[in-house]
């Protein structure tokens, strides 16, 4: 099915054991044997138990740890650490309290020697795109979780990333604010389409916003699915109330409960 | 502070004057002058030296505040660089950093003289101390998500992370410890004037002493905590302009 599309990250017989070799006790073997290929501009989301070694899975994939085993390609070049060529969206607020919204977004372009009239563009660009008009010159202590995510959004996308992982990035906005979010990130990538990968507790959002949703085994984390999803790429609020879309809530939950017994 | 408050200060200074004036009528002015003889008496004895013995004791603080921060500031990133470097200066900082920098005097009488270097290294020392352990801490405390997110912006090099990053996040914290290193530094000065000093605040309120001119000790305290006073003030002005993206919690 995706055959005619570019692969972007391939993730190969990959382990990953915290703890290696510092005792035999406190070896916590995180992820076994994953094979993952992630295909361009598609939005894949990771879905599991707690513990079961998805963020780890992520984190290794940015390059801010290193397997056990295995190796992780970015179009067939293996990666060796973090990179401006992948870019993370973290759980916690990662946007730098001390440089306001615009010097935050031009915060990669300006380090990477782009000029300033470009970079005032590029800030343009993305303030727009993610809805903070008029907010260029606040700190983040003056913005609210929803609009902080948004400025890491914009950051990301500023320094043209090849992958965008996000690490549960709205799990802890309200839940109106989370909904607005997935809406506003589909419409960013249906703008600017970029390949994406994220992690997730929460199926309806996995469902709606990624092509395929791969589903892990508990602790050590194996893939034990994935999933295609249909949906074409607009997809309006309320298909979230549609039977298909409910259809493969059920399913997922049904794996997924499998899973934590 | 909120508008309306101020009077509340400004009512318990007065009540605090208020008070020491009338005791000083019940006690002996060798123990208690009141808050007027002391202001016009001292002023009558000393004014021809003050403005000598205020610029006096200011260089010196100034100087030994400057350069003790400046280099504990350094130690402490040079601390932070790498592990070689911090397994080197940690045993230097850790033997010196409970040291009571008051027991250092005689042996710097001994080493410097009277003279201003003397005093001018105690009081870097006194420093020292204080900001190289306030700023390795505040290195440490750096959420390490902000480092990883800088990573995968494209800082690559540890200067870079250093000074985008590191530098940035910690000054709320540094100007704590600046605010602690200029009072020390002004008690420093004042131990070190004590001891042995041809000039300054602490050589009027020693002078004073000899002649039991209680007026003039307290005087000579007065002029410190004015001096200490207004250079925490002005270190807090700084701060609200630096530190504007800082938020405090009270």
């Amino acid at each position: 099915m995706s055959d005619n599309l570019k692969i972007k990250l391939q993730v190969s017989n990959l382990d990953f054991i915290y703890n290696q070799g510092v005792s035999l006790e406190s070896e916590v073997e995180a992820l076994q044997n994953i094979n993952l290929s992630i295909y361009e501009n598609e939005i894949i989301s990771l879905i599991g138990p707690s513990g079961c070694g998805k963020t780890t899975l992520l984190m290794l994939m940015a390059g801010l740890m290193k397997p056990t085993r295995g190796e992780i390609l970015l179009e067939g070049n293996r990666i060796t650490g973090p990179g401006r060529d992948r870019a993370v969206v973290f759980q916690e607020d990662a946007v730098f309290p001390w440089l306001t919204v615009e010097e935050n977004i031009e915060y990669g372009p300006k380090l990477h020697g782009v000029d300033p009239e470009n970079r005032r563009e590029l800030v343009k660009q993305y303030v727009n795109l993610v809805g903070l008009q008029g907010f260029e010159k606040r700190f983040p202590r003056e913005l609210s979780g929803g609009m902080k995510k948004r400025v890491d959004l914009a950051r990301c996308y500023a320094n043209n990333p090849d992958v965008l992982f996000m690490d549960e990035p709205f799990g802890a906005l309200d839940a109106m604010t989370k909904e607005k979010m997935q809406i506003d990130l589909l419409n960013l990538w249906i703008k600017e389409q970029k390949t994406i990968c994220f992690v997730t507790h929460d199926i309806e959002e996995a469902i709606y916003l990624s092509k395929k949703v791969v589903i892990f085994s508990a602790r050590p984390g194996r893939i034990k699915k994935i999933v295609d999803i249909p949906f074409g790429k607009e997809r309006l609020l309320h298909i979230k109330v549609s039977p298909e879309f409910q259809e493969y809530r059920k399913d997922m939950m049904e794996t997924l409960q499998a899973e934590m017994q | 502070m909120e508008k309306g408050k101020k009077w509340l200060s400004a009512l318990s200074i007065l009540i605090v004057v208020a008070v020491w004036q009338i005791l000083s009528f019940f006690v002996p002015p060798l123990f208690l002058p009141g808050p007027i003889t002391v202001v016009v008496e001292s002023y009558n004895l000393y004014h021809n030296i003050l403005w000598a013995s205020i610029s006096t004791t200011i260089f010196r603080v100034i100087a030994g505040f400057f350069l003790g921060s400046v280099i504990g500031i350094f130690v402490a990133i040079l601390m932070s660089w790498n592990k070689d470097l911090l397994a080197f200066c940690e045993p230097i900082v850790e033997i010196l950093r409970p040291v009571p920098v008051l027991a250092l005097i005689p042996l710097f009488i001994l080493w410097f003289g009277l003279g201003e270097t003397g005093k001018i290294l105690l009081i870097a020392t006194g420093s020292f101390v204080i900001l190289v352990v306030n700023t390795r801490e505040a290195i440490r405390n750096v959420k390490p998500v902000y480092i990883q997110a800088a990573r995968t912006l494209g800082a690559s090099k540890k200067k870079q992370i250093f000074r985008t990053i590191i530098l940035r996040a910690i000054t709320p914290e540094i100007i704590g410890g600046i605010r602690v290193a200029a009072a020390a530094s002004f008690g420093l000065a004042a131990a070190a004037e004590f001891l042995g000093a041809q000039q300054g605040i602490g050589y009027i309120i020693i002078q004073a002493r000899r002649f039991l001119y209680t007026h003039g000790v307290i005087f000579g305290i007065l002029l410190f905590s004015l001096l200490s006073w207004v250079a925490d003030t002005i270190i807090r002005k700084i701060d609200a302009r630096i530190n504007r993206w800082t938020q405090r919690f009270t």
